[in-house]
């Protein structure tokens, strides 16, 4: 039956089906004779036996954090007034920290990033005559500074080309490969000292003894006569060419 | 320089070794860089490392190396877009990948907050670079739209000549060649090396 006959129907009363046109034209409009059973069913599909019965004994029931329902009871926290939130303007400054290791990630000033005087202002990279005097514990001082100094730069570019800042990229490659060419230069000392270490052991390996050719050396030089003495000045024959 | 290299004495076999000193690293040729992170509270810090970099070497680099004791280690690859290889100024080379970034963020036991950005730039001549990157990317552009920069009007030299012109109007000066303008009288000079004087 259409929606309309019905609110129409409600409205008016049954006289409102006499104002209806005849069933042969709009046999919509009218009841059927013959009504067809209607099969129905409830809206909820849990049975009645599932359905719970009384209270159980959950004390959070109801209660959502999505719905704001706030707890049921008083929590041990509720006697404590709630933060409020502050404005970024608002905000106290942190104690500043001088003495975080993180510092280590920039300049002695500090700041964010080098200026391009600073990065300009170095001397020259350490040389193979001054490292090889060095003990090994001080070459590896010294790599350590390198690294840091290394890292320090790094950040300052990052920093750098992320504001735009301008020059500088030119300094600071020239520092950084200063640095580099010291790193080398440890390394070659270093592997100086191990090949030096490799020919003593191979040396120690065949049989040679140092203290005993000392002596061997020792008494050699006392037979010697000064005339014989190879080191002594004059005695080397020069060569024409 | 080839040497027969030499067995180095090694420890003896099953003998015990700190889990600390199982991986020591003398000479590290790494660098690692601290990320500025305005999103991150100062609990955090963000550092860019090699992408052979795992978070205990992290953790061990920073707390031996600056003394800075890291609570948690995160970190993440960054894959780089595509891109092309750059040639004479124009996009036309070969498409490649560039090398993905490795990120790691560790949290911090002490917070460090990131010093500020510096506002006067004048230390990096800022102004100046902009200006030779406006260049720059000006001249870029000339050479790409090579096939119609003859077509086009010269702006530049357009306005030149308007400024030239307006000033001329402004100050109307008398006419000179430009060797009186400038002070060569080459005819003079002509007259005083030849001894022949110019007609009048």
């Amino acid at each position: 039956m259409h929606r309309s006959t019905v609110s129409r129907v409600a409205q008016h009363g049954v006289s409102a089906l006499a104002e209806l046109p005849p069933p042969y034209l709009a046999p919509s409009l009218h009841f059927s004779k013959s009504r067809a059973p209607i099969q129905t069913s409830s809206f909820s599909t849990t049975s009645a036996v599932a359905a719970r019965r009384g209270r159980d004994m959950n004390r959070t029931r109801g209660v959502s954090a999505i719905h704001g329902t706030g707890p049921r009871f008083p929590l041990s926290a509720s006697k404590y007034p709630l933060p409020k939130p502050v404005s970024r303007d608002q905000m106290k400054a942190r104690p500043s920290t001088p003495n975080h290791g993180l510092w280590g990630f920039f300049p002695p000033t500090h700041e964010a990033l080098s200026t391009t005087e600073y990065d300009a202002a170095f001397g020259r990279p350490w040389s193979v005559q001054e490292l090889r005097n060095k003990s090994w514990d001080d070459l590896h001082k010294l790599w350590w500074v390198c690294v840091k100094e290394r890292n320090r730069i790094a950040t300052s570019n990052l920093e750098r080309s992320r504001l735009k800042a301008g020059f500088g990229d030119h300094e600071a490659n020239q520092r950084d490969d200063a640095i580099v060419v010291t790193q080398k230069t440890i390394k070659h000392v270093l592997r100086e000292r191990f090949y030096a270490w490799e020919d003593a052991s191979r040396l120690y390996a065949k049989g040679y003894r140092p203290q005993d050719q000392d002596s061997m050396e020792e008494a050699a030089l006392e037979e010697m006569t000064p005339a014989e003495d190879p080191f002594k000045e004059g005695s080397v024959k020069e060569t024409k060419l | 320089m080839v040497r027969r290299a030499v067995a180095i004495p090694k420890a003896a076999k099953n003998a015990f070794v700190p889990p600390s000193q199982r991986k020591q690293v003398f000479l590290p040729e790494f660098v690692i860089a601290l990320a500025r992170t305005p999103f991150l509270s100062p609990r955090y810090a963000q550092f860019r490392v090699p992408l052979n970099f795992n978070k205990l070497d992290l953790r061990d680099y920073l707390q031996n190396a600056y003394n800075v004791g890291v609570v948690s280690v995160r970190s993440y690859i960054e894959q780089q877009p595509i891109t092309r290889i750059t040639r004479d100024g124009r996009n036309i080379g070969a498409w490649r990948r560039p090398k993905a970034q490795k990120r790691m963020t560790v949290e911090l036991r002490e917070p460090f907050v990131y010093p500020e950005e510096p506002k006067d730039l004048s230390p990096w001549e800022k102004e100046s670079w902009d200006a030779s990157e406006k260049w720059q990317a000006k001249m870029q552009q000339g050479m790409q739209q090579k096939s119609h920069y003859a077509q086009e009007p010269d702006a530049d030299a357009r306005k030149a000549f308007e400024e030239q012109a307006k000033e001329l109007k402004k100050a109307p000066e008398e006419w000179r060649p430009s060797s009186k303008a400038l002070g060569l009288d080459l005819a003079r000079r002509l007259s005083v090396r030849t001894g022949v004087k110019s007609e009048k």
